[in-house]
């Protein structure tokens, strides 16, 4: 009748004492039993239902109780899980008992206190920045996102095409683990300009005009915008097969120039794809054809043409103009390009054009500063490098005076930038300055700036740069 | 561990203490956590009745009156006033409780809780949480 079996009862009632029980007694208070228990669990059901769970918990039984006034129970909320161990009583009948072994205080008072749980809180990241998921340590590794990739089930139209595609080649040894393609659509119209302008600007035959309509059109148009990744791309490429053909350098940083100046462009997470190819351009050891200029020997390999100068003013301009737009938004930028620049220049075995592209490169990069910090300490040692060549008429000497030009070039924007525009003395005769004399002033020059260089700034008789110049050699020593 | 694990582990180690300070050695879990879960009750216990007299009174903040009402009421404090006159200075119950928490079994009790007595120093000890976190780290890693 009921569920609850009266030699349970009969157990429990000599658990407390009553020795004998009647069986009527028995089957009575199992039914009693059956019953109380049933309303215990249904108010723990409401409990459990109130709470929107599923599953009945122990903290439900107490509510049940407290609700019914009945005497709680306790030593129940302990989220320990309660173990069973078995003990037969010799017939194959087994008893099961908690298992509950003595625990010292000792080890319970000294026992590491448990971890505090955090609050609930959330935060944001970036998830993709214009596709390209950043690697912030909330994302996942390259490695993490592969082998997450796998276990996803793949589309059934890859599946399809790739055992299509399997089936159809049984002979080669394709593997099948290809990786389905992003298809980027890009609209005929996009195409076709992609083209149009890319053939106009590389092609020589084309007339300046049509190139400079081209070059604009880049500048102004809005909703070029899908566009720019093969740009850049084309620019990349062609700037590394292209290094003899100076027409085609000269045109990328054209390409270039344009595609920085477009508003409607959002092209920092191109930048760091942009600037090797203007970094190629100005530092490059061999830009342009092998073709002699006009006096110097026809037979040196090295000698080149002037006109690849103006590629690497050009270059340094670009390269200004970046450090300007996002020297700031990214932290790395400016000292990578300071670095890279700083190696070439303080190398000996690069080629001296090399030296002139990173000398102006740096006070692109860095400035009134950058020239200060970097470049004039250095400048005297810079001497033993072209001194000879300059002073043996070596064959690379025109290569060595465009180094000192460039030197003395910068080293003026120490002075430019301070005051705008020094003064230069009456007369032709650079005015005295105070507490010293014009010949250990001009010592003192050369001092820091060693022999061609400092003569050459001593020759521009401009005061303030003197003064700067001796001033930020000063503080070296 | 969700919050209320955290609490009652932290509960444990106190109802612990309490029992060894009483001279209990060891004992089965499940006698200490049905230990903890009295002390935890009876807490509650006291913070509901202190909070209801609050009430009756008229106040959402609970003030020092409704906690000795509440001491009183849950029968902490014996022997119990039932008939309040408001002549009678009989602070007998409050003595007894004070001289409780000056006494050796208090003392005890501290000392297992690893506090540091000074003396002649009674008034308010360190915070409980602080100290303990401080002794089961120095416990922890210097074993």
């Amino acid at each position: 009748m009921s569920l609850w079996n009266g030699d349970t009862i009969k157990d429990v009632s000599e658990s407390v004492g009553v020795a004998n029980l009647n069986e009527d007694v028995a089957k009575n208070l199992a039914m009693d039993v059956e019953y109380r228990i049933h309303q215990v669990l249904q108010e723990a059901l409401k409990f459990m239902r109130h709470a929107r769970r599923t599953t009945l918990g122990t903290q439900d039984i107490s509510n049940a109780l407290r609700v019914l006034d009945v005497e709680p129970l306790y030593g129940y909320e302990s989220a320990r899980p309660l173990r069973f161990g078995e003990a037969s009583l010799g017939q194959a009948q087994p008893i099961f008992y908690v298992e509950d072994d003595e625990v010292d205080f000792e080890k319970l008072i000294n026992a590491p206190l448990p971890k505090v749980p955090r609050d609930v809180t959330f935060t944001g990241h970036w998830l993709a920045i214009e596709g390209v998921q950043p690697a912030i340590p909330q994302n996942p590794t390259p490695s993490e996102a592969a082998r997450l990739s796998e276990t996803t089930p793949k589309g059934a139209s890859s599946n399809t095409t790739l055992s299509a595609a399997s089936t159809l080649n049984p002979t080669t040894n394709e593997t099948v683990t290809i990786k389905p393609l992003v298809k980027h659509v890009l609209s005929k119209e996009l195409q076709l300009y992609f083209e149009r302008i890319s053939t106009s600007i590389t092609d020589e035959s084309t007339t300046d005009t049509i190139r400079n309509a081209a070059l604009a059109s880049l500048r102004k148009d809005p909703g070029l915008h899908q566009l720019l990744p093969y740009f850049v791309q084309f620019i990349s490429e062609k700037t590394t097969h292209g290094l003899r053909s100076l027409f085609t350098l000269t045109q990328m940083m054209s390409l270039t120039h344009a595609l920085l100046e477009n508003d409607s462009f959002f092209i920092e997470p191109y930048v760091s794809s942009l600037i090797p190819p203007i970094l190629t351009c100005l530092i490059g050891k061999h830009l342009g054809s092998s073709s002699s200029s006009s006096s110097s020997s026809s037979s040196d390999p090295h000698s080149q043409t002037p006109a690849h100068y103006a590629l690497r003013d050009f270059s340094a301009s670009l390269l200004k103009l970046v450090c300007k737009r996002f020297g700031d938004s990214s932290h790395t930028l400016k000292p990578r390009l300071t670095r890279t620049c700083l190696k070439h220049f303080l190398d000996p075995a690069k080629p001296l054009p090399t030296h002139y592209g990173s000398i102006i490169g740096l006070a692109a990069i860095g400035g009134r500063e950058a020239v200060r910090v970097l470049i004039l300490p250095n400048t005297k040692l810079y001497e033993k490098v072209i001194h000879p060549e300059i002073e043996d008429e070596g064959p690379r000497k025109s290569e060595a005076e465009m180094c000192l030009s460039a030197l003395v070039g910068v080293i003026k924007q120490l002075e430019e930038e301070e005051e705008g525009g020094g003064w230069k003395g009456k007369n032709g005769v650079p005015p005295i300055m105070p507490g010293a004399s014009a010949e250990e002033v001009k010592a003192q020059l050369i001092g820091i700036l060693g022999e061609l260089v400092g003569e050459e700034v001593w020759k521009l008789r401009r005061e303030a740069l003197v003064k700067a110049v001796i001033e930020a050699g000063g503080m070296k020593v | 561990m969700t919050d209320s694990e955290v609490y009652f582990t932290l509960l444990r180690v106190s109802a612990a203490q309490t029992l060894r300070s009483a001279g209990i050695t060891a004992a089965k879990p499940s006698v200490v956590d049905a230990f903890t879960d009295l002390l935890a009750r009876y807490l509650t216990l006291l913070g509901t009745t202190t909070r209801n007299f609050a009430e009756s009174g008229g106040r959402t903040q609970a003030e020092l009156i409704d906690a000795r009402m509440a001491i009183e009421h849950v029968g902490l404090l014996r022997p119990m006033n039932i008939f309040t006159d408001p002549d009678d200075n009989d602070t007998e119950a409050v003595d007894a409780l004070v001289e409780w928490f000056r006494g050796p079994q208090a003392a005890d009790m501290r000392r297992v809780a690893g506090h540091a007595e000074k003396e002649g120093q009674v008034g308010k000890s360190d915070d409980w949480l602080g100290a303990t976190k401080k002794l089961s780290e120095k416990r922890n890693t210097t074993v």
